[in-house]
């Protein structure tokens, strides 16, 4: 993304990444968000507004995604067992034991 | 230069891998050693799980022997960083003593020695088995007062049991490891069982089958009458132990299956053309599971109806699936009397002696059915009064209600409708009401286990044979042949790898010990498991029932054209002796999915765990102190390697300006 010789990150380019790491992390991949955030860090203090909307929407979408996954894993893997045969349709391998 | 360069990295790298890959092995061999052991396996029932399983990979611990009261009280206290695995005598390995170390404090596995046996009388069965499936399921009869319940206990981590041999090295490395000494010994078990919760999941999943067998019934007819009166001389031939490799089961089937196929080898001799009934001999497989040999075979008598034959086959139906249809030769409504042996190893001595000086036992007869039953006691009992040299005698009991026994499947059908010229049923056994077994469902109920000697068997034999004759029409004179008596004993109780076995059979037994744990039925209703001990009796009915013999230069059984004819020593031998499916009638067979699903749960649920490997290996552990030295050693040599060459390479730099 990033040519060694062209070092500097003006607006233009901030926003280029920002949009595109934003677009990537609706399939399903919340830590991209979370990337876009923290590859801005270092830039925190000479952030474009239109910057700054794409990362706090990140964070929101990491946050939020993170939530709802980590809840769905806590639940699933808890009640697996408990659900009878619907536990197991919606299982791609039923580990033994 | 470069090619060479090449080559020679090349040869480091083969060099390496092969000096790695050799070394691998041999030190996993000088670290591990594999010991024989007999796994406590898993079962799952209608409602949770029975038995044990370790974790994926194994359990392991450094091993506390407990074969004393101090041992014992010292294992609450002891105050070991390692995982434990228990190594238990014999005689500290029951209910009370397992659940109450385990609550307290919990173990990583055990290990049960067999090298010294139980000096009391225990049993890990229900006190009154399988009740709920019985003809009593309200009783408040306790046949078994031994019985502790164990066997159906659920325990999370493994337990096996060891053979004589390493019972006994294991107990010694034990004692080691009381003494304090280190290296100490430690063990890795590891029984991961697929299967868990409970029968209806691990059905769905695929990972366990059904427990089950085939039953066996043989007719010294070439085809049974239909015209004439059946009588069915039966018994159960399974039986159960906590470590179910080691169900031996001789005085509770063993003891019993001898003399049913000594029974067979005597009327083999007999001149049968006066016979005006229909003799069957039935060998019930799986009983111990909720009779479930007994009732899909009545159930199979009573309704089975196929509704297409296999093409290929006439005696064989495609839908619903069975094998073999000759069962259908023997209807209901022809039984006229049934006779059944239920556990007569050990009879009690009357106190009274023969003629010729020996010690005469009390068999017992256990009627049921009215006054007809009273006719089979005549005749046994005029029997054993004809030989004045026999050393048992018969008692009627003293209980209104039927043992747990086979008969009970039959009795539950039998009424004026369905059997109308049924005269009675009598199971006799060793005992009047509570079980003379001191060992009944216990590894250790083996051929130590009976009481009394050869000529009692032979005149068992003897006067049992002469029985059948009579009622069956004949004249009643029988001859024994001792020989064989003496080698089917020890091919059921103590040991398989026997003449008989080798002659009959074509495959070697892994296990020498006679094991008649009823398995699994199958993975499917035509592809059964069938253990070794079950094909033998199967192959032995065959051979003493023979009817006609073809010496085709067979060398399998599927060149001798019917299926109940086997190969022996390449001659064809036909009987009219057939396998019957021994599977609960809980279970039904779903085609499209490819599983056995539970479809009526009155009848029994068991159904057994599916496993890749059991292993119990052994290693030796070092002291903690040794284990820090260790580490603290590697790490100073670490810092030491580190040092040393940052020393020369500043050394070399300064001086050959080389690096």
């Amino acid at each position: 993304m990033l040519i060694p010789e062209d070092d500097k990150l003006d607006d233009e380019k901030m926003i280029n990444i920002a949009k595109k790491l934003w677009f990537i992390g609706f399939f399903f991949l919340p830590w991209v968000w979370l990337i876009n955030i923290l590859y801005f860090i270092p830039y925190r203090n000479s952030l474009n507004d239109k910057v700054k909307w794409y990362l706090k929407f990140s964070l929101i979408g990491f946050l939020g995604y993170s939530t709802i996954f980590m809840g769905w894993m806590g639940i699933y893997l808890v009640n697996r067992n408990k659900w009878g045969a619907f536990g197991d349709d919606i299982s791609i391998t039923i580990p033994f034991g | 230069m470069k090619i060479k360069n090449y080559f020679i990295i090349v040869f480091i790298i083969i060099v390496l891998s092969t000096d790695v890959i050799s070394s691998q092995s041999s030190i996993e061999d000088k670290m591990y050693t594999s010991l024989n052991s007999y796994p406590c396996t898993r079962i799952m029932t209608l409602n949770g799980q029975i038995g044990c399983s370790s974790s994926h990979g194994g359990d392991s611990g450094i091993l506390y022997l407990i074969d004393s009261d101090e041992s014992y009280h010292n294992y609450f206290s002891y105050n070991q960083q390692k995982d434990i695995i228990v190594v238990f005598d014999s005689n500290y390995f029951n209910k009370t003593l397992v659940l109450e170390m385990y609550s307290k404090k919990k173990m990583n596995g055990a290990l049960v020695l067999t090298d010294i046996g139980k000096t009391y009388p225990y049993s890990p069965e229900d006190q009154y088995p399988i009740k709920q499936f019985g003809l009593y399921p309200d009783s408040n009869l306790n046949w078994n007062p031994n019985g502790d319940g164990f066997t159906y206990m659920n325990f999370p981590f493994p337990m096996f049991a060891l053979e004589l041999k390493t019972s006994i090295i294991i107990r010694n490395l034990s004692t080691i490891n009381r003494d304090g000494k280190y290296p100490a010994y430690g063990a890795e078990l590891d029984s991961f069982m697929q299967g868990a919760i409970n029968a209806e999941t691990c059905l769905r999943r695929g990972f366990c089958e059904p427990v089950g067998g085939q039953s066996i019934w043989s007719s010294f007819s070439e085809v049974i009458d239909q015209s004439k009166p059946i009588i069915l001389v039966m018994l159960p031939i399974d039986a159960t132990a906590f470590f179910r490799d080691l169900a031996t089961g001789t005085d509770q089937s063993g003891y019993a299956l001898t003399v049913l196929l000594s029974m067979l080898n005597t009327l083999q001799g007999v001149d049968k053309t006066k016979w005006d009934k229909e003799v069957i001999f039935a060998m019930w497989n799986s009983e111990r599971w909720g009779y479930v040999g007994s009732t899909n075979f009545v159930n199979d008598l009573l309704n089975f109806n196929c509704t297409s034959l296999d093409s290929n086959n006439q005696n064989s139906c495609s839908s619903p699936p069975m094998l073999d249809l000759t069962f259908e030769q023997i209807k209901f409504e022809n039984i006229y009397a049934i006779i059944e042996f239920n556990q007569i190893g050990r009879p009690v001595n009357s106190g009274k002696k023969t003629p010729n000086k020996l010690d005469i036992y009390n068999l017992v007869f256990h009627p049921n059915g009215g006054a007809g039953a009273n006719q089979l006691m005549d005749v046994f009992s005029q029997s054993t009064q004809s030989y004045e040299n026999s050393t048992i005698q018969f008692q009627k009991t003293t209980q209104n209600e039927l043992p747990p026994c086979s008969s009970m499947s039959f009795i539950k059908e039998i009424n004026k409708k369905s059997a109308p010229n049924f005269i009675g049923t009598l199971v006799i056994t060793d005992h009047d009401y509570q079980y003379n077994n001191p060992y009944f469902g216990d590894e250790q109920d083996n051929s130590g286990n009976i009481n009394t000697t050869t000529s009692t068997l032979f005149d068992m034999v003897q006067v049992f044979s002469k029985s059948i004759d009579l009622l069956a029409g004949g004249n009643g004179t029988v001859k024994v042949d001792d020989l064989f008596i003496r080698e089917i004993n020890v091919c059921l109780t103590q040991s398989i790898t026997c003449n008989w076995v080798t002659k009959l059979m074509s495959t070697f037994p892994y296990n020498p010990i006679p094991n008649f744990y009823s398995g699994v039925y199958g993975v499917s209703p035509v592809n059964h498991i069938t253990p070794i001990e079950t094909r033998f009796i199967f192959r032995m009915a065959t051979y003493l029932t023979q009817h006609r013999t073809n010496a085709t230069n067979c060398t399998s059984d599927n060149d001798c054209d019917t299926s109940s004819s086997i190969c022996v020593n390449k001659v064809c031998l036909y009987s009219n002796t057939h396998y019957h499916n021994a599977i609960s009638l809980a279970f039904s067979f779903d085609n499209s999915k490819s599983s056995w699903t539970i479809v009526n749960t009155s009848y029994p649920v068991f159904v057994e765990s599916n496993w890749d490997y059991t292993t119990v290996r052994l290693f030796q552990v070092g002291s903690y102190a040794n284990e820090i030295w260790f580490l603290v050693s590697g790490l100073i040599e670490l810092l030491l390697s580190v040092g040393i060459i940052f020393y020369i390479k500043k050394y070399l730099s300064k001086r050959y300006k080389l690096l």
